[in-house]
């Protein structure tokens, strides 16, 4: 074959440049970057504080009714809160189903594991990442269902990462314990891992940015300032969410329980599950106790369950028998309503309402400042009712085998 | 010293001798080409004429610098903890090595149009790069001069080939059930097109190369298959030895691997595909001239039995014409 010679250098010094090359547009201005701030419920309790608090939510106050209900294939109800961004709201039961916010219609269902969802904004891409995370596993998903391939096969998953085993290690079956649910803000997801890691991780690639691994393991977690990790029986920690290095660590000391799960941060404060109530930190002050809900009355909230929602002047707190409503301030409790709160125990709120799902089916929702039934929903058919979510002025939640859209007046 | 030479000196070395049959080989060393065991033997030519590594040795970084920018760009990985930390079924693909990043098809949806061009050049670095050093390997094992077409040629078969088994991948991720059919032709095709990229590296076109490879691995698939998978294993047992020593998923040891492995078996296996393909082709080549040779001389013999049936016949004309 007849050619002209080119010198090793050339062939080898124009292969090193196209790297190069390719390596500097990486590295480059990036494009815009999707943004997942504007849903309206993108992840597992709201927010990445967990607080589990829409504030500016308008739910309905009165005379709520069925809208709509959507079959869902599962068994009973999804012990994992649903999430809504764009203009649907997914729920995760033996897979994920995307319902229409608008009709109930099914827009697109992703065969994932993952029962804890987060939305989270991926740079590079038109569409959020919609991160599912498992006992085990956890995976980006393009949060628009991607694209269909046929033959009942949907392509739609960035990246994974962890075991694809994904039995159940903790909780029931897969369903993943509210407080260690995929979390995201500014394009970062955090996740906790089987060996007991809090993760950090680029919620576009997939790639990890740090990794913390507790003595004790670190499966309780909120982000606010910081990344406040909780485990049973060790401190509670405050990292920094750029290195995941220890900013500050609060001992629990005397004869004060360290039996910490569930956290929630707002605003500076970080309230923790004590496994008798909750211990407020000061997150701006080293992690200072601010109170303790020490009221001589063992509030017997599950050690391993619970998660404080965060309102205005309330901190709620779902136990085996009862909701607590406790002052923000003081710590000092306020309301006690005895309701039987269904898993996840994570009370759901907007605006100035808490929607408390309960075992026998029941929804109901109550002032968070006062404790009083504002309504309740029922269905004859449905033995337990599961986590809501509210947009659009409306109440989304499984009850029974279904999901049912509620509005009534606001 | 070419592939030749290094193969004669390994031979003599060991004191080998090729079973004979009395036939000359074009080389002059009296015996048969023998394209078994090519791996094995690549590992001696190399071990003579370390220099054959350093194609690949380049590749190996330019490849693991794309590695990086593919782990730290926003698009999606399927190992994205780490560079080396596994080893790619896509070496039975050769020479597409033990590549370790790679985007799933679930990557490419919903991306920005930028990224997905920067994506796809970043695909394309691993097999430019395969074919660029597949083309200097055997360049400098067969004595001939790297040029523009032999490069485009070799660059382009092994793009295709990537690009099939990244389309198959794919497929494999939609429909499951294709898994073991998409392995068992993967594989049966990696065996016989086994020495195709050393072929277009010579002097063939992509189709013609791969037509040539399939021709010549006709009845040693097997052998093939081992010899593909001998090279398939020596870079993964490469790229799994650091991972040893690696104590952390981003431990830069697990690089080391990859450069190791595809070093070694990228350089080995463009090795033994040219000592196939040359051998192979010197084998049919002495076939067919064997084939010719019988072939005249059935037709020579045919000839003389023709003419002595002739002399017979016009003996016998010339008796009954003598007789009447």
């Amino acid at each position: 074959m007849p050619g002209r010679a080119v010198s090793r250098r050339t062939v080898v010094g124009a292969s090193g440049s196209a790297a190069l090359a390719a390596l500097a547009g990486c590295l480059g201005p990036g494009s815009s970057s999707a943004s997942a701030g504007a849903a309206p419920w993108p992840m597992q309790g709201h927010d990445a504080g967990r607080t589990n608090r829409r504030a500016d939510a308008d739910p309905p106050r009165a005379g709520v009714r069925e809208v709509w209900r959507a079959e869902l294939d599962g068994f009973g109800p999804p012990r994992n809160q649903p999430v809504a961004y764009d203009d649907v709201v997914v729920v995760p039961d033996r897979g994920l189903v995307a319902i229409d916010r608008a009709d109930g219609s099914e827009r697109f269902a992703l065969d994932v594991g993952g029962t804890g969802l987060a939305v989270a904004a991926a740079d590079g891409y038109r569409t959020s990442t919609l991160v599912a995370g498992g006992n085990r596993v956890v995976s980006g998903l393009d949060a628009a269902g991607g694209v269909d391939a046929g033959a009942g096969t949907r392509i739609a998953e960035r990246w994974r990462a962890g075991d694809d085993d994904d039995g159940g290690l903790f909780g029931g079956g897969n369903a993943v314990l509210a407080g260690t649910t995929p979390v995201a803000v500014d394009g970062v997801v955090y996740h906790a891992a089987v060996d007991g890691a809090v993760v950090a991780r680029d919620a576009a690639s997939g790639r990890e940015r740090w990794r913390y691994v507790g003595e004790r393991g670190g499966w309780f977690f909120a982000v606010d300032e910081r990344v406040y990790v909780a485990a049973f029986g060790a401190d509670v920690r405050a990292l920094d969410p750029a290195d995941g290095s220890v900013v500050w660590r609060h001992r629990a000391g005397g004869d004060a329980p360290a039996r910490w799960t569930g956290v929630a941060a707002a605003d500076g404060d970080v309230f923790v599950n004590d496994g008798r109530g909750i211990t407020a930190l000061d997150a701006t002050d080293g992690g200072s106790v601010r109170w303790r809900t020490d009221d001589g009355e063992r509030t017997d909230v599950g050690t391993d369950r619970g998660v404080p929602t965060v309102v205005d002047d309330r901190v709620l707190l779902a136990g085996f028998d009862a909701v607590y409503g406790f002052d923000r301030e003081s710590g000092e409790r306020v309301w006690k309503r005895a309701l039987d709160p269904a898993e996840p125990r994570h009370v759901a709120a907007a605006g100035d309402l808490a929607f408390v799902p309960t075992q026998d089916g029941q929804l109901v929702a109550v002032n968070a400042t006062t404790g009083r039934t504002a309504w309740e929903f029922t269905r004859p058919d449905a033995w337990e009712a599961g986590p809501p979510v509210v947009a659009d002025g409306r109440v989304y939640a499984a009850v029974g085998e279904a999901l049912v859209c509620l509005e009534g007046s606001r | 010293m070419t592939v030749t030479e290094a193969v004669r000196e390994e031979r003599d070395g060991r004191g080998d001798r090729d079973p004979a049959d009395g036939t000359a080989a074009d080389d002059g060393d009296g015996r048969d080409p023998d394209p078994s065991k090519p791996v094995r033997r690549a590992i001696g030519v190399t071990s003579r004429a370390p220099g054959h590594l350093l194609g690949f040795a380049l590749a190996a970084v330019v490849v693991a610098l794309a590695d990086v920018a593919r782990i730290l760009d926003p698009v999606g990985n399927a190992i994205p903890d780490a560079i080396g930390s596994g080893v790619s079924l896509s070496v039975l693909t050769y020479p597409s090595g033990t590549r370790v990043a790679v985007v799933p098809p679930g990557a490419f949806v919903g991306l920005e149009p930028w990224w997905l061009v920067v994506a796809l050049c970043l695909a394309a670095v691993g097999p430019v790069a395969a074919g660029v050093a597949t083309t200097w390997t055997v360049a400098r094992a067969t004595r001939r001069s790297v040029t523009t077409e032999r490069v485009l040629a070799t660059t382009t078969y092994v793009a295709v080939v990537a690009g099939i088994w990244h389309a198959s991948e794919w497929l494999a991720a939609v429909a499951p059930a294709s898994v073991l059919p998409l392995l068992l032709v993967g594989t049966w095709l990696s065996a016989r097109l086994f020495p195709a990229p050393a072929l277009a590296a010579m002097d063939r076109s992509p189709l013609s190369a791969a037509s040539e490879a399939y021709a010549l691995t006709r009845g040693r698939t097997f052998g093939c298959l081992l010899s593909v998978v001998g090279a398939g294993t020596l870079g993964a047992v490469l790229a799994n030895l650091p991972s040893v020593a690696a104590v952390s998923l981003d431990d830069p040891a697990f690089a080391l691997g990859t450069a190791l492995s595809y070093t070694f078996a990228g350089a080995i296996g463009a090795v033994a595909a040219t000592i196939y393909a040359v051998e192979a082709r010197q084998e049919r080549r002495l076939a067919r001239d064997e084939r010719e040779r019988r072939r005249d001389e059935l037709r020579r013999e045919q000839a003389g039995e023709g003419r002595e049936h002739g002399d017979a016949a016009a003996r016998t004309g010339g008796e009954r014409r003598n007789g009447n």
